[in-house]
């Protein structure tokens, strides 16, 4: 049987997981390795929903990466797996709302998930106008309108 | 034994405050943007414009520019958000419209005005623009440009030469021009062939250029292959399956298309 990490959210809530799924949080893996994981990993601003969807992600990507291994065998003529069944699962992971999104952002950051932080940095922009950025995230335009003036200016050719 | 607390100084901002991102975390969503969301997301807000200063795009992917007939603007086309439409630049210039493109390099492009005597160098994303001296100038010529000092090398099919801060245009070779079948601009070195040799001038004088990149797919349009004209077909070398994307413009049809990497003078 495979160790098992505990997690306990913000709220006080424990989560357990297998050391597989733990070890894909960079921040984790040290830890682990200082063994100093026993008795649980307090984390203490990343809540319930958030790290639900965290679990979620590292468990996912520990069994794609399992799978991708097994198959080793079904690599394309340039050694990259088809990871596209992964990403359409990507894909849907994200859809979530905007406070979630940037929970998950912070939380991909700090416990250093790369796969994860590059996915939550990328949705948050893609193919969004100004205006629709700015409405999604609550954020107010503090320009000035010469100045956003200027800065449009230069990259007309991104707001047609 | 008892774990260390897991916590960051401060607790994350309670309203999800995105305009007043953590600097380092705000680096490291502009470094993952491609070129369209780097540039939007900069003018979002003024402390996204000053995050976005720190960092540079993720900007590996070429665009396609497509040069509509007797139009004095391009439409580009990016693969990377492919449902998304083509975006339309500046006015180019009134004499854009009797232009052709003859080499691009990065943002900049090497336009000749027909009947070719008139050549010049044309950043299409911020219309800067250099005039050069006349020159019999051809489909076969090399551009190449640094984005900082704008130290510029233009070489045509016979071999000429023309760089910034020179006065006319040089002649590499009497004996071979005329005779090379090919040339290629890498690294600082042009490598020409004639029918027997290959032959290599180094031009490595000149600032560092930036890396290439490559791609397994092969995006071409229907004029390339004298097929209806205004359709971009893309053949991937992984699955050898050709794909037409959406139809982006109906109503133009294209005289030409070029590859392009946009990026502005910080770039």
């Amino acid at each position: 049987m495979s160790k098992k990490i505990i997690f306990e959210s913000s709220e006080g809530e424990s989560f357990e997981v297998d050391e597989a799924v733990a070890l894909e949080c960079q921040t984790i893996k040290n830890m682990i390795e200082d063994d100093c994981t026993d008795g649980g990993i307090p984390l203490a601003n990343v809540n319930s929903a958030t790290l639900t969807k965290v679990i979620d992600y590292c468990k996912k990507h520990v069994e794609a990466a399992a799978a991708a291994e097994a198959n080793a065998g079904d690599k394309d003529i340039y050694g990259a797996n088809k990871d596209i069944e992964l990403k359409t699962w990507d894909e849907e992971f994200v859809k979530v709302d905007q406070p979630l999104l940037f929970d998950l952002m912070l939380a991909a950051n700090f416990l250093i998930i790369p796969g994860l932080l590059d996915l939550t940095c990328k949705t948050m922009m893609r193919g969004k106008t100004v205006l629709q950025i700015r409405e999604i995230f609550h954020i107010k335009k503090d320009y000035t309108d010469a100045e956003e003036a200027e800065v449009r200016k230069e990259n007309a050719w991104a707001f047609e | 034994m008892a774990s260390l607390p897991l916590a960051l100084a401060q607790s994350p901002p309670p309203l999800h405050c995105w305009s007043e991102l953590p600097l380092d975390l705000m680096q490291l969503i502009f470094e993952r943007l491609g070129f369209t969301d780097f540039e939007r997301a900069k003018s979002v807000c003024s402390s996204w414009l000053s995050g976005s200063r720190q960092s540079k795009p993720n900007n590996k992917i070429p665009w396609m520019i497509l040069l509509p007939k007797k139009k004095n603007y391009f439409l580009l086309f990016n693969p990377e958000d492919r449902e998304e439409k083509l975006y339309k630049t500046q006015h180019l210039g009134d004499d854009f419209a009797h232009s052709v493109c003859f080499a691009t390099c990065r943002s900049w492009l090497l336009m000749a005005i027909l009947p070719v005597e008139r050549l010049y160098i044309l950043n299409l994303l911020t219309l800067e623009r250099i005039n050069l001296p006349i020159s019999c100038g051809s489909y076969n010529t090399i551009l190449w440009i640094d984005e900082r000092s704008k130290d510029y090398l233009v070489i045509g099919e016979d071999l000429a030469y023309f760089k910034k801060g020179d006065n006319s245009w040089k002649k590499i070779s009497e004996q071979l021009s005329g005779s090379l079948k090919g040339m290629v601009f890498k690294d600082h070195k042009l490598y020409g062939i004639t029918k027997e040799e290959l032959w290599i001038f180094d031009f490595s004088v000149l600032a560092k250029d930036q890396e290439g990149i490559t791609n397994n797919s092969i995006y071409f349009t229907a004029h390339e292959m004298d097929w209806f004209d205004n359709d971009i077909f893309v053949f991937n070398l992984d699955t050898n399956k050709v794909e037409q994307l959406p139809q982006l413009v109906s109503s133009i049809s294209f005289s030409e298309a070029h590859w392009f990497l946009p990026s502005f003078r910080n770039g």
